[in-house]
This record gives structure tokens, C-alpha cells and sequence, in this order.
């Protein structure tokens, strides 16, 4: 932790990321409770049409004359929460599944790691399209189709830490001790294999994040009223000449939270790496 | 080196029959099916019916699956549901598309990660070494379809550098061997550029991570002791070391190379193989999409293969 | 700063491939270039259910008749028809001297194998249906080379339209497998424009058919280029690397019309879009609640926000330039009045909540979910403001934007009281009135009677419109059925859109005011004006 401080401290880029990071934290948290803010909202009474930056909406109007500024927020929150969780649900499930490949070792072993081939071995655009046609586009299945399709790294990575550490000294006489699998693979082994998870995790929510983008890209995001950056961008392509407004605050902040995480993942693998 | 062939060869087969078998579930799991492309109020549920029965979708999914293995055995890849067309003419016909936008990236990223990497490993912490991963970081942070749409915009629109869309110049067709490269290369020129950029900065850090790892070796240590320039050992081992990525991103990347990017495959309306297989699970054609699976994962086994004998070539210790 | 240097390298390598001044290799020849959309399926007039197919196959086959700018029927591969008494016999003497493009005689025998090959149950059509009669299939017969009798188990009104099908080579396709043939993707017809090449999802070229037997093109060739992405569609007709793009967005139109080089034009088209209410539901099978939602939504700004200038709003199952449009003022329309709705709602015993706007009885909220397909800008655009209107006045809407398999799968297997509840889509129309496949209660479940009507007046309505054959007396017929439908609200109907297109300034020969058929009314009139021709 101190030494994640340091680096903090002299990497200015990183610092920038964690300070950027925690500001969309912040604004997605508070905005929420001002009442009188409703993203959603328009008068379907009125001539709805993009409207350009003004006094009233800094950065514009989407095509139904909602507020870009303020969906870009709550869309933020969206955005967030599909990279964090869907890399939960990855990082869980390989680790847990690498855990178990790598300790166990042997057939199961052989076996689990050809299913990982299998499933690597689908192009992933096509195994994303699919599930996401079969489960039907909402928020909770964006989160699980990209979580359940990005496993596969991370259960290689810990079953390769998980083979060398189970030989050394201290596992060995630990074993020997008569200690529990289950302590044993939680106490000895999963601290040791975790720090290159930690650093594929968070160049991962980058990841995610754009993955949510590219599935609004083909119209299986998360779905309207509701707003996600990846769908504010999609909705926004089509007004690229007439309201280029509508795609830079998106855009922008994609890329941002995304450079965000990779600067991050690095000054987090220069501390591990020490 | 015999025994691996053989050994990964016989692994082969049950890995291509997972994937398809996986593939093929997955697929027939998903709702809907071809006929919902022929929706018209003329048409009778009892046509629909027909046609379904005449296709052979009426059947058990796992009777399908196993016609389908049969025929394959046989050569046979069936037809497309969408257009009656061999499946097998019907990939090939996009084959060359797909490989020369996946190959001319490749080799481009190649190109330029080597130098970019080594050089800011070598240099770590530099302004130049800052630069490129800030830059490398915003290429890879940059959502395609909007970078994609944002160069035609600019360097076809605005400045006229280039094409907006498409493969080849169709009045070309028939012209010299020469003058069809130029067409082609010319509306390769955005698609490339789009994925150059949003690639550069995985590679990159690979290699400035090696070097800057390198550099801290006993080795390195030990050869400076000696008093030999390090720069030379540096690019002379770099180099090496570069060989096997190189070897790695060919054999596991052959997925990726099918399967394409669809999404630039869409914007710049590139007529490779993403936009055939992402159309076919739109369009339930599950023929073409099997078809398309089983040559990705049959490239993926001789990547694989490729990638081991050349590991054991370069390196025999490997062979264990 | 390497990285920079090399991207502008090779930004100069691959710029100077594409020639001195960026300009295309010309050839001398007069090429109309349009842009289809998408990769055609089959060339096959029999066979292909898609847009980009049917514009290759309009081009390249002849049918027995055409429909021309006034939505008539008149005769194209036959010289003229006779219809009997009964309006079951029908006679087509065909045009004599018809070339194939392979330079064969056209005869009686391909009109007969077409209609043997469209009959049999192995071809994978969606047409038959509209060549079987209550279940009987017509009777194709050559009565001598220059002559064919057909004859319907009943009389038919709408028959005349479907003998518009083109008209297949017997010599070359008799004892193949017409679903996986490769004629399907070279096909050989009898249009103006006879087949070159398809290059897989690249672009179709078709070039001028000497021996056709009408007008002689001016065009040389067209090619059909295959652009998916409407960005890029719309950058393609700017560089005019596309002469034409039809189905431009309302949003584009601007962009277009101050373009100097470009002409834009706008037609109707023939179709509706609507909302449609699942009938079996408890809910929405209540008139009372159709008629409170009906109160609630403001079409005309919906139609105004939605398609902008481009559009009219749509108040019946049938489109102003069909000749069965009895007038605005001859159905029931529920006008705007948000107050009504309440009303209703207070008196099917509703109470609105004041924590969260809604109306709810014993039962929970006033909730339905409303599904439509994702992509369609228009729709999904109509939609939300259909969700916010109804917010307004306490009904909650849920969207669900489906991907279009899905929801056709959804549209056609979730009948029943737990089925769908409402959905947008849009019917395209025919040149014939009849709807029996949509509204004939015989039609559901299975057919496209998806919300599940069942109006026994409207029933023998449609069996009277399509077998009356007196133009007058139909209208009569169908009126009526307008008039039952709009009183009882299954659909809320939303819009007419107009089709918005831009060709450049060199293109000659088009309409200028485009009726629903579109821009082109014959293609042999097409050409491009000489200075600057490529």
C-alpha cells in the first residue's frame, strides 16, 4: 500500500487516473440524490431534435433533447459498473477455476485446460453475440456475456503461478503440517499467485468497458431510456455531421476511463514488480 | 519433433470437435432462426414450415450436429441457409480479404512495435518513452467504430487521401496484376490504420517490458563487467527474445485473423470473413457459421502446432 | 516521433497507389453506381426475401406484368391478357421474339416450369401462398408456344399483382436443384440489364442487354456496390464514389440538400408503422385501457419528432397512395387528450400513486412492456417517446430493444394471454388491398395475426374484399374494414415514412416527383450526363 502511494506520488499519470477515476466516482454517486435531475427526461410534446451546446446544456442535447452532460453522468455510473463487475465475475471465476487446474494438476488438469482452449478458441465476437442473443440485452446480461467470455486469460495465469508455487518449501511444509486444502490453497497459495490477476484486472475494466461499447455498437447493449456511454456514442454516430456534439462527450470519457485503467494496471504492476 | 506432430495432432480432434460441438449448442440455443429473415405477409406459417422441414431444422439439435460431422467427414460443408451457395466457396470467396487486411496488420504492428518497444525500454522513463505510452494508450483506449468513422471523415472526406469503403476498384477488374495491388492497397490504407492504431500499445509494452527486464539480468550485468557495449547485447538478445512473441501472436492470434474485425470490416464495408460470420449469427445461417468455426479452429491447431515446433527448434529444451 | 514518421510513410506509400490525383480509373463507359446496402442472397426471383436481391432481380428478370407509376397492373413479358367471366381463367398471350441474356428464345415452357418449380414443395419460396388459393394451387397450362392459360379454383382478386414475379430459363435450370444452384448467384433473365459478376459482399455489375426487347438502356452498366455502414454510405455518395443512395435518414437530409453536387428527392412509400397490442393479454385486450393509451400519445409531435418533415402520421392499416385509402375522415381516430386518459384510468378504478406517479389497482401497477427492433432509429425513437408520454399520465413502459430474429421468433411463438404485450413494427403494402394474412382471425396463432384479432365482421369482410373482383365495390369493402379496426384500436397506428434519397447532378433520366415506387421509373431512361460521364 505505501509503496502503491509512492508510485502514486511520482507517477503524475497515474495520480491523474486515480484523481479522474474518483471524480466519476463522485459525480455518479452525488448527482443522483439533487432532486429535479431526471436523465431520462424530455417533453414528448415539443419538436425533439439535438440542440448545441448552450448556456442551459454545456455540452448539448441528445436527439430527444435530453441533457448530454447529465446522461453522460449517469451513463458513467453504467459504464462503471458493466467494466467492475463483468471483470468480478472474470477474475473470480479464473481464478478460482485456475486454482483448482493448477492444484489439482493431473487429468482434471489436462482436461479443464482443454476446455479453456475450446472456449479460446471460439472467436470471441461471435461466442458474445450469441450468448448475448440468447439471454436477451440488458444491463445484468452485458455484465455476465462479457464477464463469462474473458475468463479464460485469468484461469491460464493462475494455474501457471499456482504449478510453481505448490512445489516450493513453505507449501510443501505446510502440507506436510497437515494444513486443509481449502486453507491451504486460501492461506499459502492464492496470496502468492494474485498480484498478476490485480494487474490483468484492471487493464481488464479498460476492456470491459470498450466491449460494452462494441456491443452497443451492434445494438445488444444496455437499453434505452437508460444511458451507457457505449450507447450514448452509438446513438450519436448517426448524428456525426449534424450534431457532432453528441459523440465527443462519450467518446471522450471512454477514452479517458479507459487510459485511466491502463495507467493505473501499470503503476500497480511497477509496485508488484518492484 | 515427429513425436509432437503426432501428439498434437491426435489432440487435434477432440479439441475441434469441442469447439464445434460448444459452438454448435450455443448457436441453435439462440432464438429464432433463418426463416425470421423471410418475414413478409404473404407468406404462410405452412411455407415456413416447409422450408424449415426442408433444410432439416425440424430435426434433434444433436442429430443435426452429427449429419453435420458426417458430411463434413465427407468434404462436405453443406450450404448456406441464406444463399443456397456451397459454404466451402463461399468462405474461400472472402478468404483473401481477410488475410491480406490480418497479415498486412500484423506485420505492420510488427514493424513498429519492435523499434518503438525497444527503444523506450531502453530509455525508460524518457520523454520519448512517456510519449509513446500515452499515445500507444490512446489508440488502444479509443473505441473503433467511432476512430474508424472519425478517419473517413477526415482523410477521405475532408482531405481526399484515400477511399471511404470498399476492397477493390470494380473497373479494375481484369486490369494488370499491378494496377489491382495499387486499388487494393489504397482502400486497405484507412481499415489498417484504424487497427495499427488501436494495436500498437500491447505489443510495445511487451518489448519495453523485456528490455527493461533484460537489462536488470545477471547477464547483462555480467557482460558489462566484462566491459562489452551493452547496446549491442541489448539489441542482439532483444532480438531473440523478440522471435518468440512473434511465433506466439501467429499461432494463437489465427482466431482472430478469421473471425477478422468485424467492426472495421462493417465501417470501411471490407469483405473478409467477420462480416460473413457475425451476418451469420444474425441470420441464424448455421452452415457458414459452422464453417467458419471449424477453419478458425483448424488454423488454431496448426498455429498451435506451428508455434511448438518452432519452440522446440529455436529452443530443444522445450520438447520435455 | 517514430511512431508519427511512420504513419505518415505510410499514409504516402498507400496514397500514391491510388493514383496521381486520387481521381478513379475511368473507363468510358456510362456506369450508374448505386449502393445496396447489404450482400444480395439469391438472384433468384423465386427465392430471395431481401432488399439488395430485389433490386438486382428488378433489374435483371422480366415478369408476365409490371406495375407502372399509376400502381396499375399492365402486361410486360406478355403482350396482352384475358380474363374470363368468371374471373377464373386467365389468358397471357406472351410477347413474341424475347431473348434470354444466353440469347435462347423465350417461351410458354419457362412460364410453365417457373410456376411447376414455385409449386413444388421442395423449393424453399415464401411465395407460394400467393399462388394457392384457400389451400388449391392455380393451374399453369401452354396452350400453345405463344400462350399460357392459367387457371384459379376461385376468383381472386389480387391475382393479377403476383403475376409481376419474374420468370425463370426453363433451359437452363430444368432438372436442378433450384435452392442450391449456382444460377442463383450468375443468374440469366430477360430485363434490361443481364448479370457480370458479384464479388462477395464487394458489389454486383450488371451490363446493358442487347437483345432486350423494350427501350434500349442508356446506360452502359450499373453497379450495385455493397456499403453496410450509413456513415459511410452517405461519405461514398458525398466523394461520389455512390451516383444515387436511396433510404437517407430524415437527420441527413440537410447535410445532402446544401450539397451543390447533389439532387435530393422524397417519396411515399407504401407502409405503415404502428404499435401493436397483444389482444389475449388481460390488460391490453381491454378496449378501455387501448382507448387510455390512445388519449395519451401526441402523434402528430411524435410523427414530427421522429421523421421530421419526412412522414405523415398514420391513422389506418393502409397508406395514402394505395387506392383503397378511404380518407382520414372516414375511420376513428383518438385524438390527443391526455385529461381522458385519467379519466378512464380513475374509472377502471385506478388510483394513482403520489410516490411514484403511477396508476395501480389490486392487482399492482399499469405497466406493460413495449419490444421492438434494435436498429431501426425511427423506431426505437418512437418508442421512448411513446415510454415518456405514458410516464406522464402514470402508465409505466418498459422497452426492450431486440435484435431482428429474436424478435421475430418472440413476435411469433408468445401469443397468448403471457405473450407479448406491445410491439412496434411496420407492414409493407402491397399494390393489392387484401390483408387476410394479417387480420383473418384463421391467421392466429399461427400466421401474422400476432396480437390476435378476432372480429368476426372483419373476417367475412376479408373474404368478400379478395374475392370481389369490382374495384368500386372493394373500396366499399375495405372501408368498412378500416372503420372496424380503427374503432376497436388492436394497433395504434404511428407513421408513414417517407422514403429520402439523393443522386448526384449528373444523373439524367429519374422521376421528377417520385411516386411509392421510387426514384427510377424505368431504368432504360437512366443515363449520365455527358461532361461528366466516367
Amino acid at each position: 500500500m505505501q509503496q502503491l502511494i509512492h508510485v502514486l506520488k511520482t507517477d503524475k499519470f497515474a495520480l491523474a487516473s486515480v484523481i479522474f477515476l474518483a471524480l466519476l466516482a463522485v459525480l455518479g454517486l452525488l448527482v443522483p440524490l439533487v432532486p429535479g435531475l431526471d436523465p431520462n427526461y424530455f417533453n414528448p410534446n415539443l419538436l425533439l431534435e439535438p440542440a448545441a451546446p448552450n448556456w442551459q446544456h454545456w455540452f448539448g442535447t441528445d436527439d430527444l433533447n435530453r441533457d448530454i452532460l447529465l446522461r453522460a453522468i449517469y451513463g458513467g455510473r453504467i459504464s462503471l459498473l458493466v467494466g467492475l463487475m463483468s471483470i468480478s465475475i472474470s477474475v473470480s471465476v479464473g481464478t478460482l477455476y485456475g486454482l483448482v487446474a493448477g492444484y489439482r494438476g493431473g487429468m482434471m488438469d489436462q482436461w479443464m485446460m482443454r476446455f479453456v482452449d475450446v472456449m479460446l478458441a471460439i472467436p470471441s465476437i461471435f461466442l458474445i453475440l450469441s450468448l448475448q442473443i440468447i439471454l436477451g440485452p440488458n444491463m445484468v446480461t452485458v455484465v455476465l456475456v462479457i464477464g463469462f467470455t474473458s475468463w479464460m486469460g485469468i484461469a491460464r495465469l493462475v494455474r501457471a503461478e499456482v504449478l510453481s508455487i505448490k512445489s516450493r518449501p513453505f507449501v510443501v511444509a505446510a502440507k506436510a503440517r497437515g494444513i486443509g486444502t481449502l486453507s491451504l490453497l486460501g492461506k499459502y497459495i492464492l496470496p502468492h499467485a494474485i498480484s498478476p490477476v490485480i494487474v490483468a484486472a484492471t487493464l481488464g475494466v479498460g476492456g470491459a468497458i470498450l466491449a460494452e461499447s462494441v456491443l452497443s455498437f451492434l445494438g445488444l447493449g444496455v437499453q434505452p431510456p437508460h444511458a451507457s456511454w457505449g450507447n450514448m456514442l452509438e446513438n450519436s454516430l448517426a448524428f456525426m455531421g449534424q450534431a457532432p456534439w453528441m459523440s465527443i462527450v462519450p467518446g471522450v470519457l471512454i477514452t479517458l476511463t479507459v487510459l485511466a485503467f491502463n495507467f493505473l494496471g501499470d503503476a500497480i504492476q511497477k509496485v508488484i514488480g518492484r | 519433433m515427429k513425436r509432437i506432430i503426432q501428439q498434437r495432432l491426435l489432440g487435434a480432434i477432440p479439441l475441434i470437435i469441442g469447439i464445434t460441438f460448444l459452438s454448435f449448442l450455443i448457436m441453435h440455443a439462440a432464438p429464432g432462426d433463418p426463416t425470421a429473415m423471410m418475414m413478409d405477409p404473404s407468406v404462410t406459417a405452412q411455407d415456413m414450415a416447409q422450408i424449415r422441414q426442408n433444410l432439416g431444422m425440424d430435426k434433434p439439435i444433436i442429430l443435426q450436429y452429427f449429419y453435420w460431422i458426417k458430411e463434413v467427414l465427407k468434404g462436405n460443408l453443406g450450404y448456406s441457409y441464406t444463399t443456397g451457395q456451397p459454404v466451402l466457396s463461399t468462405i474461400l470467396a472472402r478468404l483473401p480479404a481477410t488475410l491480406i487486411l490480418s497479415l498486412s496488420s500484423l506485420a505492420c504492428i510488427l514493424l513498429i512495435t519492435l523499434p518503438l518497444g525497444l527503444w523506450s525500454g531502453w530509455r525508460a522513463g524518457s520523454t520519448f518513452d512517456r510519449a509513446v505510452t500515452i499515445f500507444s494508450f490512446i489508440g488502444f483506449a479509443v473505441p473503433t467504430f467511432w476512430l474508424g468513422l472519425m478517419l473517413i471523415l477526415s482523410l477521405s472526406l475532408k482531405l481526399g487521401l484515400f477511399p471511404s469503403s470498399g476492397y477493390m476498384d470494380p473497373f479494375l477488374y481484369g486490369a494488370s496484376w499491378w494496377q489491382q495491388s495499387g486499388s487494393v492497397l489504397s482502400h486497405l490504407a484507412l481499415p489498417l490504420l484504424t487497427i495499427i492504431i488501436g494495436e500498437i500499445a500491447g505489443l510495445t509494452r511487451y518489448y519495453r517490458g523485456g528490455v527493461i527486464a533484460i537489462l536488470k539480468s545477471d547477464y547483462i550485468l555480467a557482460a558489462r563487467a566484462r566491459g562489452i557495449g551493452d547496446k549491442r547485447l541489448l539489441f542482439r538478445h532483444a532480438f531473440k527474445n523478440a522471435v518468440l512473441p512473434v511465433i506466439t501472436l501467429l499461432g494463437l492470434g489465427l482466431p482472430g485473423l478469421i473471425s477478422g474485425s468485424f467492426v472495421i470490416e462493417y465501417i470501411f464495408a471490407w469483405p473478409g470473413m467477420g462480416q460473413l460470420g457475425v451476418a451469420a449469427v444474425f441470420s441464424r445461417d448455421y452452415p457458414v457459421l459452422m464453417g467458419t468455426l471449424l477453419l478458425s479452429s483448424v488454423l488454431i491447431v496448426m498455429g498451435n502446432l506451428f508455434a511448438d515446433v518452432s519452440y522446440a527448434a529455436i529452443d530443444p529444451r522445450t520438447e520435455n | 516521433m517514430i511512431k508519427r514518421f511512420l504513419l505518415i510513410a505510410l499514409c504516402c506509400i498507400l496514397g500514391a497507389c491510388s493514383g496521381p490525383d486520387g481521381a478513379k480509373p475511368s473507363s468510358n463507359k456510362n456506369v450508374l453506381t448505386l449502393n445496396m446496402g447489404g450482400e444480395p442472397t439469391y438472384l433468384n426471383p423465386l427465392l430471395y426475401t431481401d432488399s439488395p436481391s430485389s433490386t438486382v432481380v428488378g433489374l435483371v428478370f422480366r415478369g408476365l406484368m409490371k406495375v407502372n407509376q399509376n400502381l396499375d397492373m399492365v402486361p410486360d413479358l406478355a403482350s396482352s391478357y384475358f380474363i374470363s367471366q368468371d374471373g377464373l381463367t386467365y389468358t397471357f398471350n406472351l410477347r413474341r421474339g424475347v431473348k434470354w441474356h444466353d440469347g435462347e428464345d423465350f417461351t410458354a415452357d419457362d412460364v410453365v416450369f417457373t410456376f411447376k418449380t414455385l409449386l413444388d414443395p421442395s423449393t424453399n419460396t415464401v411465395r407460394r401462398s400467393s399462388y394457392m388459393i384457400n389451400g388449391n394451387p392455380i393451374d399453369v397450362k401452354k396452350r400453345d408456344e405463344n400462350t399460357i392459360i392459367i387457371t384459379l379454383p376461385e376468383p381472386f382478386a389480387p391475382f393479377l399483382v403476383s403475376m409481376g414475379m419474374g420468370i425463370l430459363p426453363e433451359h437452363v435450370l430444368n432438372g436442378k436443384d433450384i435452392n442450391t444452384d449456382s444460377f442463383n448467384r450468375a443468374p440469366i433473365g430477360t430485363g434490361p440489364f443481364k448479370f457480370v459478376r458479384w464479388e462477395s459482399n464487394q458489389y454486383v455489375m450488371l451490363e446493358k442487354n442487347e437483345l432486350y426487347y423494350g427501350k434500349p438502356p442508356k446506360l452502359d452498366s450499373i453497379l450495385l456496390k455493397i456499403i453496410p455502414d450509413k456513415n459511410t454510405a452517405l461519405v461514398a455518395l458525398e466523394k461520389s464514389e455512390i451516383d444515387l443512395e436511396d433510404g437517407l435518414l430524415p437527420k441527413d437530409y440537410e447535410r445532402v440538400s446544401t450539397n451543390r453536387n447533389l439532387w435530393t428527392y422524397r417519396h411515399q412509400e407504401m407502409a405503415y408503422t404502428y404499435m401493436g397490442f397483444n389482444l389475449q393479454h388481460p390488460l391490453l385486450g381491454e378496449k378501455k385501457i387501448r382507448e387510455a393509451i390512445s388519449y395519451a400519445l401526441n402523434r402528430d409531435a411524435m410523427v414530427k419528432s421522429v421523421l421530421g418533415e419526412f412522414g405523415q402520421p398514420a391513422y389506418m392499416p393502409a397508406s395514402p397512395v394505395q387506392w383503397s385509402w378511404p380518407g382520414k375522415s372516414s375511420v376513428t381516430i383518438y385524438e390527443y387528450a391526455p385529461e381522458k386518459t385519467m379519466a378512464i384510468l380513475e374509472e377502471l378504478g385506478y388510483r394513482r400513486s403520489t410516490a411514484t406517479g403511477l396508476y395501480y389497482n389490486g392487482q399492482g401497477e399499469l405497466a406493460f412492456t413495449l419490444v421492438t427492433n434494435k436498429g431501426n432509429k425511427n423506431r426505437e425513437k418512437a418508442a421512448q417517446i411513446i415510454q415518456q408520454s405514458l410516464k406522464q399520465v402514470g402508465i409505466k413502459v418498459t422497452i426492450e430493444l431486440l435484435e431482428w430474429s429474436a424478435f421475430i421468433k418472440r413476435l411469433n411463438q408468445s401469443t397468448g394471454p403471457r405473450g407479448l404485450e406491445a410491439y412496434i413494427i411496420g407492414w409493407s403494402l402491397g399494390i393489392d388491398p387484401d390483408a387476410y394474412s394479417i387480420w383473418h382471425s384463421s391467421q392466429y396463432p399461427t400466421g401474422f395475426n400476432y396480437i390476435g384479432d378476432r372480429n368476426s365482421t372483419v373476417d367475412s369482410l376479408l373474404e368478400e374484399g379478395r374475392t370481389e373482383t369490382n374495384k368500386v365495390k372493394r373500396k366499399g369493402i375495405y372501408r368498412q374494414i378500416y372503420q372496424e379496426i380503427t374503432e376497436d384500436i388492436p394497433y395504434y397506428f404511428l407513421y408513414h415514412a417517407d422514403v429520402i434519397g439523393a443522386s448526384h447532378t449528373y444523373v439524367g433520366g429519374l422521376m421528377k416527383n417520385p411516386g411509392p415506387l421510387g426514384v427510377i421509373d424505368d431504368i432504360e431512361d437512366v443515363y449520365l450526363k455527358p461532361t461528366l460521364m466516367r
